[in-house]
């Protein structure tokens, strides 16, 4: 979902920074006028992957993890995606060394 | 009190028409859209809420309180905005403005005008000069300004332009910043809802097909698009309804999973709008009679 | 209640014109000619009145309008009764004071003196007529009202003769002792509050 991912990698980005505050999940479904239960959803979410701590009274803050463990979740998305273009790759009837060849033919061009 | 309004069993018999068991809760603190084809009883079920007419059978609780025997208690809590705006058309707004006040005790003077500014509405037009856009508008000024904490609204936007439109979307996601209150919203121009709504509770033929969260109901089905040939008596079951044209068939499957693992890799698959739901439902009601 | 009146007010004032507009049509027809004059015109007058201002009802839905307002249909109902008294008052007590004044001013159009039995008729007889419109207006659809409208001023036309001739008749021989005029306003009273009963009860269930 749109707004998930955004708000995600604000914060992975380092853009949220951590304890700043969001906005309460009402004021959010106000601005980007959706609804309040996606808002609501969003904040569970991102609540359970540690990316934000929900305090009752005050609102929802950038936890303050540390930046071992948002590089950790940034290559826990690397890894979903490299393991996409496995999939992608396997249903084109790619093996693992043809991605892996092609991946390192690309790599060359750019260097280049 | 965490229903705004709880409906049991209500029913309601015309010759024509009947509504049928309705049970229904409307939740505190969210805005619920009430959607359905034209003669589904969407209508009906607001003038039972708002007491305009009385059920069969069946009971009422609104903000926690049974109507009618407690509906002048409820009635000065809730605000009721409908496409259908019965004033004196030879008073001005003000005069209007002059009978109604007196009968709620929370009544802001300093909000109503603000309102009428913002919504650009002279306190001195007669209200037989106002357009049924304004006179929305002015309905809207009106419920907005006793503090309700219910807001029932009756195809309010049908008179409205696009911009006004937005406008009264921001206006009800602001009542909704405070938790305690509620909106229903019935309409056909389903768009509006699509943004906002929380719940989504779908009326069709004079029963209630669903009342969900909208982003549960939206994942749930899925329209599929593809070639007349993937149907087949089977397959057909998938389908609310379906549309079928020379060139290929259109149709709302209500189970997002098992859509996807039969025409995933063969058709278009995408999510559907709430006007899809409304109208494949309908669509399939007729194929089956 | 008040804010119901007040309300009846402001929607209507527009309209008093009307109202003094049949008081003066009435008095004028009925003042010179008839003998009774004094109940023709109070009467005419306060039912005319009530007639216009439910016909306003109507015309702007009224009932569906103060429906979203915080009130009950009970309160609706007594308000509609409350108001019927105030224009029957000012019918019958407008029409005593046209009265006296032409009296005074007219002592050849030799009309008889207005005595409190006079007037307590004329109340007496419009809050009948009140007691039986009130209920079927109010069972009545938007339709049906605009109908019994019409019946009304038909039968309020037609039975004026004879129940002039009735008065005459009674006038002449005497309504006999007080117990009968005691025991008919007991009836009229009973009739009336009945009938406010029985409006409260037809309205409450009523499909707007």
């Amino acid at each position: 979902m749109q707004i998930l991912t955004q708000i995600r990698q604000s914060i992975l980005s380092g853009e949220l920074v951590a304890g700043e505050s969001l906005p309460s999940i009402r004021q959010l479904a106000k601005d980007l006028q959706v609804s309040v239960i996606t808002t609501k959803r969003v904040y569970e979410e991102l609540e359970k992957e540690k990316l934000i701590d929900s305090v009752v009274g005050k609102g929802s803050f950038v936890s303050g993890a540390n930046q071992e463990f948002i590089r950790e979740q940034r290559l826990k998305r690397i890894e979903e995606k490299m393991l996409d273009i496995l999939r992608e790759g396997k249903e084109l009837g790619m093996s693992v060394q043809d991605v892996v060849k092609h991946f390192t033919l690309l790599v060359e061009e750019e260097e280049a | 009190m965490m229903n705004a309004i709880e409906l049991r069993n209500l029913s309601k018999t015309y010759p024509l028409f009947k509504l049928d068991q309705i049970t229904l809760d409307i939740k505190q603190g969210y805005i619920t859209g009430l959607i359905g084809p034209n003669g589904a009883g969407k209508s009906t079920l607001i003038s039972l809420i708002t007491g305009l007419i009385r059920p069969d059978s069946g009971s009422i609780k609104t903000l926690g309180k049974e109507v009618p025997a407690q509906e002048i208690n409820v009635k000065e809590r809730i605000g009721i905005v409908s496409d259908e705006c019965f004033y004196y058309e030879h008073l001005t707004i003000r005069e209007m403005k002059s009978m109604i006040a007196p009968f709620y005790k929370k009544w802001d003077e300093k909000l109503f005008n603000n309102y009428l500014e913002q919504f650009e509405l002279s306190p001195k037009k007669k209200i037989e000069e106002l357009s049924k856009g304004m006179k929305i508008k002015f309905s809207l000024a009106i419920a907005l300004s006793h503090d309700a904490e219910l807001l029932i609204m009756d195809e309010p936007t049908s008179g409205l332009d696009p911009v006004f439109r937005r406008e009264l979307l921001d206006l009800l996601a602001d009542m909704i910043q405070d938790e305690t209150r509620s909106i229903i919203f019935s309409t056909h121009i389903t768009t509006d809802l699509e943004r906002i709504a929380d719940y989504i509770a779908f009326i069709h033929k004079g029963k209630l097909v669903f009342n969900e969260a909208k982003d549960d109901v939206l994942e749930r089905y899925m329209i599929v698009k593809g070639d007349m040939k993937l149907l087949d008596a089977d397959t057909r079951r998938q389908f609310v309804g379906i549309r079928e044209t020379a060139v290929g068939f259109e149709g709302l499957a209500d189970n997002r999973a098992e859509a996807e693992r039969l025409f995933g890799n063969y058709a278009l698959l995408h999510r559907p709008s709430l006007e899809d739901l409304i109208y494949f439902t309908a669509k399939g009601e007729k194929h089956h009679a | 209640m008040l804010n119901l009146l007040r309300k009846d007010y402001i929607a209507l004032k527009s309209s008093l014109w009307a109202i003094l507009f049949y008081f003066v049509v009435f008095s004028v027809a009925f003042i010179p000619t008839v003998e009774m004059s004094m109940y023709f015109v109070g009467i005419y007058t306060a039912f005319s009145s009530i007639m216009l201002a439910t016909m306003i009802d109507i015309k702007n839905h009224n009932h569906k309008f103060l429906v979203t307002l915080p009130l009950s249909r009970r309160n609706i109902v007594q308000a509609k009764y409350l108001s019927a008294i105030l224009y029957t008052l000012f019918g019958v007590f407008a029409s005593s004071g046209a009265h006296w004044l032409v009296n005074f001013l007219f002592p050849e159009l030799n009309k008889p003196d207005l005595s409190v039995l006079d007037i307590l008729i004329s109340v007496g007889m419009v809050l009948v007529l009140i007691s039986i419109y009130m209920p079927l207006f109010y069972a009545l659809s938007k339709k049906g009202a605009g109908i019994i409208n019409t019946v009304f001023m038909i039968v309020l036309i037609i039975l004026a003769q004879p129940v002039a001739s009735l008065m005459n008749m009674a006038g002449e021989n005497g309504m006999g002792r007080a117990s009968v005029y005691v025991f008919v306003s007991v009836c009229i009273l009973l009739l009336f509050i009945a009938s406010y009963f029985v409006t409260v009860r037809l309205f409450a269930r009523k499909d707007l």
